[in-house]
């Protein structure tokens, strides 16, 4: 699903001096896998967040993301990319304000072109558990219940990637436990996860865990995962993904 | 890469709904872009009204007719005295004028002077003029009442007379005034008509507080003079006005025996001179009317750019999001502008009918004819549309070239 290797990512100072945020990167993850990408702030963690997510591209070396290398692509195609192949969950929702949570989640159906499936919109939100909440407007919900309509949201384009950034970092730890809750049933659907954070309890409910260090990858190394079976039993499901 | 209506229609809708989101904003939109429309249309509404005031006081003075007045201009002590009456504007002048002016259609002899009128209690002084039946013909003056004189009033010396609108409204109030009888100067007459209102002349007289007689009634009967005041000459063809009135000039000159160098006792007044120049006030009004509309509808303009530049500040989380999960530049682009025109559209629209009603409440406050240039109004229904886009689109330009990335981050 993704391979990346020998990314770097250099941003240039104000005044000219180069910054190494990522210096070279190599990992691959697998179809269906749950992987934590965890690291401090300042580590490079976000740099490769935003490469993996086709926000940025990289200084040097390749991005393969579901067979294509996307880490040449124009803007215009990267945008693409974002909109059919991943699917972003952030730290503090980005959910639209004074809009209901059907509309929210149909936003990514929107840059498809095509018309905008709303049984589908409803269909997602019942399975994250809010189908009686797709008319209230996002303000209206718990900080719990608008991450999972946001996760809704990352899947109406049933993209094979899906991207979180410190999924639980605005929620309290119950609400935190419902959001990974998810995540994790969505990767026994065969989802590929890949979720950033720094914190080390939400890591644990992954299969594996890659540490970045001041932009290089300093471990990579399975975890035992909160869910039951591993990478291996996650692939063996993957057909019946949703 | 496409980039067409056909995959925007769906991301259109969307926007639609965004409209409804920030309904404020969308409301302020809608007033800036209508108010621009609708002042631009009002402000050239209003100056066409006054051009066509204008027009219509010439044709109903007529673009053929000049008027002959005695009068002298001599100095007196050293100073230049204008306008003072001599009574050598005669029979014999007004003959040969009928006899040698070429493309002469209709003429009147006028003698006027300002005399008391009574009727029944009431009591006025007011001018009252003698004059030919074709004086009514040249200034194109319908009746309200009653009858006009005959050239067989004139020649027999009939004290009849037409009242102008005012007059007969002082004289009689509500009464119906034909028929009644009508003391000048203690002579009486009888009412035989009273001419339609006129209002405000282009020379600022006041046709509808005279009072009009037969010539010769006039100067017989009431002032006992064989001199006129003025004649009036209609010609066939505007075109002859220049020459027609030179020729007048030469004859009179000739009959009075003043030589060119000399002031004359008579002036041959041309009066589409006087029309002339308001009509070219008038356009000049037109014209700077114009400028102000455009002004207008910049300024209108500008408050969709604040406004649109607000609503992209406001919202570059929503554009950072939207980016991430598939917008692409031109979409961002795309939506903001879309919205934004959508919203001028209505407003220029709105506008559009604000300004017809705003139209007709400034001609009918300035007792001006309504006039609503539809041309005129839909140029400034495309100006701001125009204007609209070009405005919306550089917000619009900046939502699509946001880093994605800082636009995520941006709080």
């Amino acid at each position: 699903m993704i391979e990346v290797s020998h990314l770097a990512r250099t941003y240039t100072r104000g005044d000219g001096t180069p910054v190494p945020a990522l210096r070279d990167v190599s990992f691959t993850i697998g179809k269906g896998e749950f992987v934590t990408i965890r690291g401090a702030s300042g580590s490079g963690k976000s740099s490769l967040l935003n490469i993996l997510g086709c926000l940025d591209t990289p200084t040097s070396g390749s991005y393969r993301l579901d067979g294509e290398d996307v880490s040449g692509y124009t803007d215009q195609r990267r945008s693409h990319i974002r909109n059919r192949k991943i699917g972003f969950v952030f730290q503090s929702f980005n959910l639209l304000p004074r809009t209901t949570a059907a509309e929210n989640v149909e936003i990514p159906a929107l840059y498809t072109g095509g018309p905008v499936d709303r049984e589908r919109a409803l269909a997602i939100l019942g399975k994250v558990g809010l189908g009686g909440r797709a008319e209230h407007y996002v303000t209206e919900l718990s900080g719990g219940e608008q991450q999972r309509v946001a996760i809704a949201r990352a899947l109406m384009n049933d993209p094979p990637l899906l991207l979180a950034d410190e999924p639980t970092g605005n929620l309290d730890s119950a609400a935190g436990e419902s959001v990974m809750k998810l995540l994790t049933e969505l990767h026994r659907e065969g989802r590929t996860i890949v979720l950033v954070t720094h914190d080390e309890g939400v890591a644990a409910y992954a299969h594996r865990e890659i540490l970045i260090r001041d932009g290089l990858v300093a471990a990579d190394r399975p975890q035992p995962g909160r869910d039951t079976g591993g990478p291996a039993a996650a692939a063996s499901a993957s057909g019946a993904g949703a | 890469m496409q980039v067409s209506w056909v995959t925007w229609r769906y991301l259109a809708a969307g926007c639609l709904r965004q409209v409804w989101r920030f309904r404020l904003r969308s409301a302020l939109v809608i007033c800036c872009a209508a108010l621009g429309v609708a002042g631009a249309v009002t402000s050239v509404n209003y100056a066409s009204g006054g051009r066509a005031l204008v027009l219509e006081k010439i044709r109903r003075l007529g673009t053929n007719v000049l008027v002959i007045n005695a009068e002298q201009s001599r100095a007196v002590a050293g100073r230049a005295r204008t306008g003072q009456i001599v009574t050598t504007l005669q029979a014999g002048d007004y003959q040969a004028l009928q006899r040698e002016v070429a493309g002469l259609r209709r003429s009147s002899a006028v003698i006027a002077a300002s005399l008391r009128l009574k009727a029944g209690f009431s009591s006025k002084v007011s001018p009252v003029l003698g004059v030919e039946p074709d004086f009514f013909r040249i200034k194109s003056w319908p009746l309200a009442a009653g009858e006009y004189f005959g050239a067989e009033d004139v020649k027999r010396s009939v004290r009849i007379a037409l009242l102008g609108h005012g007059v007969a409204r002082d004289l009689f109030g509500g009464e119906s005034p034909l028929g009644q009888r009508l003391f000048i100067n203690r002579v009486p007459f009888e009412v035989a008509g009273v001419l339609a209102e006129r209002g405000q002349g282009i020379d600022a007289t006041n046709e509808d507080q005279q009072v009009y007689v037969p010539l010769s009634t006039a100067m017989r009967r009431l002032l006992n003079v064989d001199h006129y005041s003025s004649i009036l000459v209609e010609l066939g063809n505007p075109g002859e006005m220049a020459g027609a009135a030179a020729q007048i000039e030469e004859l009179l000159r000739l009959r009075h025996r003043i030589s060119e160098f000399r002031p004359a006792d008579f002036k041959v007044g041309n009066q589409v001179e006087l029309i002339q120049t308001q009509l070219a006030a008038a356009n000049r009004l037109g014209f700077l009317v114009r400028w102000i509309g455009l002004s207008g509808l910049v300024v209108a303009g500008l408050g969709v750019l604040a406004i649109a530049w607000i609503a992209v500040r406001d919202r570059t989380t929503e554009i950072g999001t939207r980016r991430a999960l598939g917008a692409t530049a031109p979409d961002v682009f795309f939506q903001f502008a879309f919205e934004a025109m959508v919203l001028a559209s209505i407003g220029a629209t709105l506008g559009l009918g604000l300004g017809w009603i705003a139209s007709r409440i400034t001609a009918q406050q300035a007792a001006l004819p309504f006039i609503f240039e539809t041309g005129n109004a839909l140029l400034a229904l495309a100006m701001a549309l125009l204007l609209n886009l070009v405005f919306a689109s550089w917000p619009a330009i900046r939502a699509a070239r946001l880093d994605p990335i800082r636009a995520l981050k941006h709080e």
